[in-house]
């Protein structure tokens, strides 16, 4: 009960985080020059049809009145329709989700599948060749740019071994997609039994997926091993040891509980720049996804478009934090709810 | 023993694994068959009957009828009438959508001596029409018996007065091309005195409207289509076309289209006209043109387009691909806004035509693969006239030139930007040049770089100051050139470039039929704009196309939309 309260207190902070994501979003759209009408007019439509089209569109109202009207279309389910796509933004961003999801949860889980591990064994096995490692690949992930690690890996696993499928998007392109259930190609493969399309599915994601791992396990190894040495050098492990606990059971049970907390708010926070990172993945693989939509909207000033990607990733950013917070909560019994 | 029963026995042996992999390659290679053939047969073409090698059979007999084409970008718009700014879409409209008549398709030699196929614009041919003649200003279709939409739906001369004066009654882009010069007034201009007979009456006599004709903008949908979705406030059921590809009548039909992945094209069975070779085309969106080289050297692609002239040198070294550069009529273009400073002073705009290194653009930025420009009439269209035009590489002019217009060795010259588009690393390289170029004259300028929308936005605003940006004619004749970039209340005409001679030219002779004086009079006009240097003329870029080294029969068209039924694919 508790515990439900305390996840309803969380969620009406919700409400003013997503309104100023949304003014912010609306602010800088029109104020950055370049506006969508141009190019859906062409070059060849006179200065007094742009003119016109602009006001059907809404886009000569005044900014307060603008961004009034668009918040009242979205209380009505509305977020507009693409000016690239001429589709129902809405529909756009639920078509390109589940391929978003499926790149970054599989990164994440690599990622932290890899780096908690990483960051424990270095703690706990400090300056020795698993540590130096454990640095090396933490400041390779932190310092070098996601779309080189990109570059790199398609060049030598596509180009010059031949093993791993090409920039070609999520399947091979003379293979037929599996029937939607949750939009996630290996799972909905799985489901329906097709061995060939969630080979060429998991082929198809081991570049990108690793692209987004190997950047996003950086941090968390490296705050896992910092976390694990303050937890292995405090009083209560120092007391664990003295009680003759065997090694395994202090470092799993005791330090790693303890030192797992403030690395979970940083999982969250890197699942966000994930998200955020993913754009460059999304266009380097060709993925469609909703990195390269936002990416498109923002290169074509597809307002609508723009707008609902980031309305779309402030709410998955806030619902991550949540979970994080409903888990640091029971994991932590210092926090109160 | 035949070569087929060879290739037979030796799949067979593969798929049994009684040989090996290198068996299977030399033996075919030794029967003749190339290297995308033997992939094919490795794969399982001819293969024995285990299941799974003759499903992969059925899927490598494919794979030979298939064409992949990576191209760059999205869907505007699915509407014939409307489609401005996507390739995609405007080749999509191309081979799913014939057109009443087409331009005939001939041979040419590149300046290597490469045999290529493009079309002769002043000879137009029957496409869906039978044939088609012009009696004074009337412009007459006899349609063909039995032509139909691909869902079986007649298509006859009420059809086309239908899908024309929807053009004209929703403002469609093809409006403003079909009425240009005032040609076509309206949408009484098209009628059907009897179901073969299609007519569009202009309002004088004159070769351009024929020719403006030919484009995918005048693509007619289905009547029955529109009767279908149209509501009572949009009674041409705009909406539904904008996002819907309405029922073709061309060689290939839209199978599907997922943004941001691929469109997949399959034949037209109900096509009146010969069955393309390649029975399906997968048009794979790749928006990164790194990735798409890589997918063309790779064999993964056919054809790859919008590839950057950075890469010629590497493709061209490729035995695999196939690189065919031709002249084109594109022109690119310094362009310099005449209602701003400096360049509201034309001393100013002719010092920058001296100081700009042509030369060195053509070489550095384009690799050699393009030709001097030297008026807004490209090299390859009727009357352009380069013999007026003494803008060639001269600091001292420019110097003289500068200083003339108060700004002697560039003092007093407020802040100049040079913007250019961020999209294609050509622009920044010539921005380089003409950077480092104009400095030797005392004129500092800075590089800006916007995003297209951006860029976009202010060009057609005219509110850039001095930017890079090219042009080509879909339809080649002159006076459809000038009217767009020349005349001086043009929506395209962005440096505010303004003649009263030019305009009175352009009004005089858009709508005439040939003669010596429209020859000399669009000449007069080329030396005009040449002498005002809103534009400077920097290059003719070559058309230049990269494939596999198995596919055959491009054809070269103004639009430079690709016609996919042209395509075979040969043996190595």
């Amino acid at each position: 009960m508790r515990l439900l309260r305390y996840v309803l207190r969380r969620l009406l902070f919700v409400v003013p985080v997503l309104l100023g994501s949304m003014f912010i979003a609306f602010l800088l759209t029109r104020v950055v020059p370049g506006n969508p009408i141009e190019k859906v007019a062409g070059p060849y439509a006179s200065d007094a049809r742009v003119e016109e089209m602009k006001r059907e569109a809404g886009l000569l109202d005044p900014f307060y009145v603008q961004f009034v009207n668009y918040l009242r279309d979205l209380l009505h389910g509305d977020l507009g329709v693409s000016y690239q796509t001429s589709q129902p933004v809405s529909t756009d961003l639920v078509d390109r989700l589940p391929a978003s999801l499926e790149l970054v949860l599989y990164g994440m889980i690599l990622a932290i599948g890899l780096a908690l591990p990483l960051g424990v064994l270095a703690a706990v096995k400090r300056a020795t060749i698993v540590d130096h490692v454990s640095r090396v690949l933490a400041v390779l992930g932190v310092s070098v740019p996601i779309f080189w690690i990109a570059l790199v890996l398609l060049s030598a696993f596509y180009t010059r071994l031949g093993w791993l499928p090409g920039p070609e998007g999520r399947l091979p392109m003379r293979m037929v997609e599996p029937d939607r259930i949750t939009g996630l190609y290996t799972i909905d493969a799985l489901v329906q039994g097709q061995w060939d399309v969630f080979w060429a599915a998991t082929k198809a994601l081991i570049l990108p997926v690793s692209t987004i791992a190997v950047v996003a396990m950086a941090p968390i190894a490296r705050m896992t091993r910092a976390m694990m040495i303050d937890a292995l050098e405090s009083d209560y492990v120092r007391t664990a040891r003295s009680m003759g606990l065997p090694s395994r059971v202090i470092v799993v049970r005791h330090a790693f509980r303890n030192a797992i907390i403030p690395v979970l708010t940083l999982i969250a926070a890197v699942f966000g720049y994930a998200i955020g990172g993913e754009v460059l993945v999304e266009y380097i693989f060709t993925w469609p996804g909703l990195g390269l939509y936002s990416y498109n909207a923002i290169l074509g000033s597809d307002f609508p478009a723009i707008q609902g990607f980031i309305i779309l990733a402030t709410s998955i950013y806030i619902l991550i934090y949540l979970v994080v917070d409903i888990l640091t909560a029971l994991l932590d019994p210092r926090v109160e709810f | 023993m035949a070569v087929n029963e060879e290739l037979k026995r030796l799949a067979e042996a593969y798929a049994g694994d009684t040989i090996s992999r290198r068996q299977l390659w030399k033996g075919a290679a030794g029967l003749g068959l190339s290297a995308a053939w033997i992939a094919a047969l490795e794969r399982g073409a001819l293969a024995g009957p285990a299941p799974l090698r003759s499903q992969l059979a059925m899927r490598a007999q494919d794979e030979a009828t298939t064409l992949i084409v990576a191209i760059a970008e999205n869907v505007d718009t699915f509407d014939p009438g409307f489609t401005v700014g996507s390739k995609t879409a405007q080749t999509t409209i191309q081979n799913t959508f014939d057109q009443l008549t087409q331009y005939e398709i001939v041979e040419k030699q590149a300046p290597d001596g490469t045999p290529y196929r493009t079309v002769n614009t002043q000879s137009i041919v029957p496409m869906l029409a039978e044939s088609w003649s012009q009696d004074g200003d009337r412009l007459n279709f006899q349609m063909r018996d039995g032509v139909t939409y691909s869902n079986g739906d007649p298509i006859d001369a009420n059809t086309m007065v239908t899908a024309y004066r929807r053009i004209f009654e929703t403002n469609a882009v093809s409006s403003f091309l079909l009425s240009m010069g005032g040609s076509v007034t309206d949408s009484t201009a098209f009628e059907a005195p009897d179901p073969k007979t299609f007519v569009i009456k202009m309002a004088k006599p004159n070769t351009l409207t024929a020719q403006n004709n030919t484009m995918h903008n005048t693509s007619a949908v289905n009547p029955n289509e529109i009767e279908a979705h149209k509501t009572e406030a949009d009674p041409w059921a705009l909406d539904y076309f904008k996002s819907n590809l309405g029922v073709g009548n061309g060689p290939y039909t839209l199978q599907s289209y997922k943004p941001d992945d691929s469109l997949v094209l399959v034949t037209n069975e109900n096509y009146y006209g010969d069955k393309p070779f390649f029975s399906t085309v997968i048009l794979k969106i790749v928006a990164d043109a790194t990735q798409r080289v890589q997918l063309l050297q790779k064999g993964d692609v056919d054809f790859a387009t919008k590839i950057p002239i950075k890469e010629l040198g590497t493709l061209s070294a490729d035995a695999n691909i196939k690189v065919l550069s031709i002249p084109s009529t594109l022109v690119t273009m310094l362009e310099l806004n005449t209602t701003v400073p400096p360049f509201d002073k034309k001393e100013v705009r002719q010092a920058v035509a001296y100081a700009t290194p042509y030369a060195d653009i053509i070489e550095q930025v384009y690799e050699g693969q393009a030709q001097v420009a030297k008026s807004l009439v490209a090299n390859g269209m009727p009357t352009s006239d380069f013999s007026t035009n003494q803008f060639d590489l001269n600091y001292d002019k420019a110097k003289e030139l500068l200083a003339a217009a108060g700004y002697p060795g560039g003092q007093g010259l407020p802040e100049i930007k040079l913007t250019i588009r961020s999209d294609d690393v050509q622009w920044e390289r010539t921005a380089i040049l003409l950077q480092d170029s104009l400095k030797q004259i005392g004129m500092n300028v800075e590089i800006e770089k916007l995003a297209y929308a951006q860029f976009n936005e202010l060009e057609q605003g005219s509110k850039l100051q001095m930017w890079t940006d090219e042009w080509i004619s879909w339809v080649n004749d002159p006076y459809y050139h000038l009217s767009w970039l020349a005349v001086s209340t043009s929506p395209t005409n962005y440096p505010r470039f303004s003649d009263p001679r030019v305009d009175e030219i352009v009004s005089q002779f858009t709508l005439s039929e040939e003669s010596v004086e429209k020859e000399a009079a669009s000449k007069e006009a080329q030396a005009l704009i040449i002498e005002h240097c809103a534009y400077i003329f920097l290059c003719q870029p070559n058309w230049i196309t990269y494939t596999r080294a198995d596919l055959d029969g491009y054809v070269y068209y103004n639009d430079e939309l690709p016609r996919y039924n042209h395509f075979t694919r040969v043996q190595q």
